[in-house]
């Protein structure tokens, strides 16, 4: 075939270009570490990639949801822990209390403590999480939910707890709420309020016991109140559980999400990720190329019948 | 010997002219579209008949321009396609980077706001986060508005560039409507040059938009667009003009004599820039608005199922998008078109022309031009609807009278926050549910959940009493059976119990008071992420968005393959064409020493011719 000067020289010329063009794109993506950047490289890489950063973006959100559950149940078990030290220590000393050996001053230093620590519950119903959250407020938690009138505890809390999801579809409560704690003893050996069966125990103590006839009444009333102490100790342990019971479920959420950010952040680089011997040595090879397409040019371009006519 | 003498005078003659049309290749070795050009010469027969007759020398009959026609006219349709997929290219790269990129696409975006109510669920009384989700649902409607005025930028640059290439058309039009006349003065003694120079501006002309060529008897060249709108015919130059689209003011129209012509005109850099407007950049806008519809409207729906902390039913957070009705400049009728949203999930995104028949409407999709079936007539209380577009029409049209439905093209544009108050996030839901402290039965009640949000006694407390384990009254209303699992549903509202009441057991539904850190709405909020609301509730938010992405990027790919396909095709026919045409400087250099020699041998037949004279002279003198 016949081939023109012109076509010699853009032909040549062009090869170069080409190369140009591989060496340029090559370093773009060995100095971005990526192998496309835009949807026009890589439609379906490109897909993935958006997909995979989703589903990231809300494994990292369902983190630090698990953080805060964390922290918040946290918050209620050591509360519960409180209000069960309290709780014993109402018990001892009510058991401490039922003896014939003490004297009615000693009595009532042991009533005064009880009291004491009534309070002591109360505060603990009334605990908040240090950012103005009261713990066992439900969704009403911005103010006190307990308040003593005349002797009686009422709770102006939410029925309702927040409930926060962990996972697609997956959620928790992030507490309980105080009547659930601290009202609603569902055993019958006393009240259903937990704070009346403290003063069921404060009242044993103070009751009269000058008469054999008024000791025996006493003997029952401790039995009662001790009873209900029982019952009290065993439903707040049962919450505490249901607590663990939760808190264990976030570390189990936690460790599986961590597994499958691995596995997505694994995916994610393999899709989108250069693979930096292959390219470096795509890269090589282009620049090789693109030096013998320069010197072949410059070879091919000095041939001239010109030269030779003199 | 006068004999000699002339044939060598033709010669050198020939030789001479040979000569200086080689020095006119080399000359013209770098000219744009040069043909190679050759002396076409042929040997001159003697006066006599005889055996005897020696011929007279060399004539040159003129030049010949060496090109092939087919070749030519391949290269022309070569180069128009490689022109129209670079126009498309560019626009495509652009429109693709824009979409693609972290910083200026919608994903990012979108994860920080669904992110962001998922953090308003684990803290919905903070102000710190509310602020945060405030700030993130801007950055969002921003984002979709950034978009919008970048996608339409690159609409209106196609515009200017359109009325460019009218202007070129035009030119190179003329010129051709020049040159075709002085062709057809010449005749058969038309200079090469001249065909060259045409075969160049056709050559431009295909590049600006697609053509055919015919030639006439007197060698002249028609020219017709793609549209078979006649460009170039003989000597007179019809011209392309722009105006404003039919619907669209602001949009460029391509008019040719009385005809808008845009929508059949392909091919070259018009084409190029037509088909990235219908097949990506309008797309791309009414997908993008097809996101920021269903997802304002969306979020606006749920935070009206919510409360906020003062204990009011929140409001719309983001202004809601509407749709346009262009109505064609042509119209005669008063008619006036508005459009809304029904069913959003049916969106397609797709414009639509309505069309009136004088007794109904008819109505067909903009960019393939197929019927749609609707339902309604277009009056207020009975709207055209058509894939959860509502259509309502107002005054009277005359038969004829057409408008273009655009539901989405512009809607990204409309997003804006309504509120910067952080309180204004309904976080809480409507209603809430509590258990009488005496209740003896193990029941407990879930979270009301509103079932119709209209009712106008959803606010007001009720109280559910079991009258035994197995039926219940609402206030002091009938006695209704219950079983375990059981909805009790009342004023709009219904829930479920966990566990099994007793006789006796009293639940109350009230509305959440003022104060309220519940959650239930902020979490609804975070889990319009994974509402599938799109596509006939088959896509999520986010998936719409990749699915806009990646379609932007498979197109902008297609065009950028078929570019490299076109041009390596160019490239063929560009070599092909200079086999023929291209001058090659070792075959002039040939040429010239070839020339050079005949010149030198016909000077020396001049010289002999005098030698053999002088003899003769010599010998008479004798």
């Amino acid at each position: 075939m016949r081939i023109s000067t012109p076509s010699l020289f853009n032909n040549s010329l062009s090869n170069i270009l080409q190369q140009q063009a591989a060496v340029a794109k090559a370093q773009d993506q060995v100095s971005t570490g990526v192998k496309f950047k835009t949807a026009g490289e890589n439609p379906g890489g490109t897909a993935q990639v958006l997909a995979l950063e989703q589903a990231m973006a809300e494994h990292a959100q369902f983190g630090s949801n698990l953080g805060s559950l964390r922290q918040r149940l946290g918050g209620e078990e050591s509360a519960l822990a409180s209000a069960g030290d309290v709780l014993s220590r109402v018990r001892e000393l009510t058991v401490q209390a039922n003896s014939a050996t003490l004297s009615t001053e000693n009595r009532q230093q042991i009533a005064t403590e009880l009291t004491q620590l009534k309070t002591q519950l109360l505060d603990i119903a009334n605990t908040s999480d240090g950012l103005g959250h009261y713990v066992f407020g439900g969704t009403q938690d911005s103010s006190k939910p307990f308040a003593e009138t005349g002797g009686s505890i009422s709770y102006s809390g939410s029925q309702q707890v927040r409930e926060i999801t962990v996972g697609e579809g997956r959620s928790l409560a992030e507490g309980d709420s105080g009547d659930e704690v601290f009202l609603r003893i569902s055993d019958a050996s006393g009240s259903s309020d937990l704070f009346a069966r403290v003063q069921s125990a404060i009242d044993a103590t103070l009751a009269d016991v000058s008469t054999p006839a008024a000791r025996t009444a006493n003997q029952a009333q401790y039995a009662n109140a001790l009873a209900a102490l029982d019952g009290g100790i065993e439903h707040l342990s049962g919450i505490r559980a249901s607590v663990g019971t939760r808190l264990a479920a976030v570390d189990t959420v936690e460790t599986r999400l961590q597994g499958l950010d691995v596995q997505l952040q694994a995916t994610l680089s393999e899709v989108r990720d250069l693979d930096y011997a292959e390219s470096i040595s795509r890269l090589q090879l282009h620049s090789l190329s693109l030096q013998a397409a320069q010197s072949a040019f410059a070879k091919v371009q000095s041939l001239s019948l010109f030269n030779y006519i003199r | 010997m006068a004999d000699l003498l002339n044939i060598g005078k033709s010669a050198l003659y020939a030789a001479q002219k040979s000569l200086d049309l080689t020095g006119h290749n080399i000359a013209n070795v770098g000219t744009e579209g040069y043909s190679r050009q050759r002396i076409d010469q042929s040997a001159l027969p003697g006066g006599s008949v005889s055996r005897l007759d020696v011929g007279a020398g060399v004539v040159v009959n003129g030049t010949t321009r060496l090109s092939d026609a087919l070749v030519e006219s391949r290269l022309v349709r070569d180069g128009a396609e490689v022109a129209r997929l670079t126009a498309f290219d560019s626009l495509a790269t652009r429109a693709d980077t824009l979409l693609s990129d972290s910083s200026t696409g919608l994903s990012g975006s979108l994860n920080q706001l669904f992110s962001g109510f998922e953090q308003l669920a684990v803290d919905p009384s903070s102000t710190a986060t509310r602020q945060a989700v405030l700030g993130q649902a801007e950055s969002f409607a921003n984002r979709l508005g950034d978009l919008h005025a970048q996608l339409s930028s690159i609409d209106s640059e196609i515009d200017q560039r359109l009325s460019q290439a009218v202007s070129t058309i035009n030119d190179l039009a003329s010129a051709i409507g020049q040159l075709n006349h002085r062709i057809a003065e010449a005749g058969s003694n038309t200079p090469a040059d001249l065909l060259d120079a045409r075969s160049q501006l056709v050559q431009q002309l295909s590049e600006q938009v697609g053509i055919s060529t015919t030639v006439q008897d007197d060698g002249s060249l028609n020219v017709f667009a793609s549209s078979g709108q006649p460009l170039v015919v003989g000597d007179r130059v019809s011209l392309l003009g722009t105006a404003d689209d039919l619907y669209r003011p602001g949009r460029l129209d391509i008019v040719g004599g009385s005809a808008r012509i845009s929508s059949q005109l392909s091919g070259g850099t018009v084409g190029g820039l037509l088909d990235a407007r219908r097949n990506l950049i309008d797309p791309a806008l009414e997908k993008l608005g097809r996101v920021a519809v269903t997802l304002t409207s969306r979020i606006n729906a749920v935070q009206a199922e919510g409360v906020l902390q003062d204990g009011s039913v929140g409001s719309a957070l983001f202004s809601a998008p509407s749709g346009v009705a262009f109505s064609a400049s042509t119209n005669t009728g008063s008619a006036t078109a508005a459009v809304s949203f029904g069913n959003t999930a049916q969106l397609t995104g797709d414009d639509y022309l309505l069309r009136s028949t004088g007794t109904g409407w008819q109505l067909t999709r903009a960019r393939s031009g197929e019927a749609v079936s609707f339902t309604g007539t277009g009056s207020s209380s009975d709207p055209l609807v058509v894939e959860g577009v509502r259509i309502t029409l107002s005054g009277s049209a005359a038969s004829g009278d057409s408008f273009r439905i655009s539901p989405t093209h512009d809607a990204a544009s409309q997003v804006q926050l309504l509120s910067s108050d952080p309180r204004s996030l309904a976080t809480a839901g409507r209603l809430g549910s509590s258990a009488a402290l005496a209740n003896t039965g193990s029941a407990k009640p879930g979270a009301p959940t509103v079932v119709d949000g209209s009712n106008a006694q959803l606010a007001t407390p009720a109280t559910i009493t079991f009258l035994s384990a197995s039926s219940y009254q609402i206030g002091s209303g009938p006695a209704v059976a219950f079983a375990a699992g059981d909805r009790i549903s009342a004023n709009g509202w219904s829930l479920t119990l966990a566990g099994v009441p007793q006789a006796g057991d009293q639940f109350s539904v009230s509305a959440t008071p003022p104060g309220s850190s519940d959650n239930r709405n902020a979490r609804a909020l975070a889990g319009i992420a994974q509402e599938k609301l799109l596509d006939g509730s088959r896509n999520t938010i986010s998936q719409a968005n990749n699915a806009l992405v990646t379609q932007t990027g498979t197109t902008t790919l297609q065009v950028r393959t078929a570019k490299a396909a076109a041009e390596a095709v160019r490239t063929q026919s560009q070599n092909e064409r200079d086999a023929v045409s291209g001058v090659n400087l070792d075959e002039e250099a040939a040429n010239l020493l070839r020339y050079q020699q005949a010149y030198q041998a016909a000077a020396q037949v001049i010289a002999t011719a005098s030698t053999v004279f002088d003899t003769l002279l010599a010998a008479t003198r004798r």
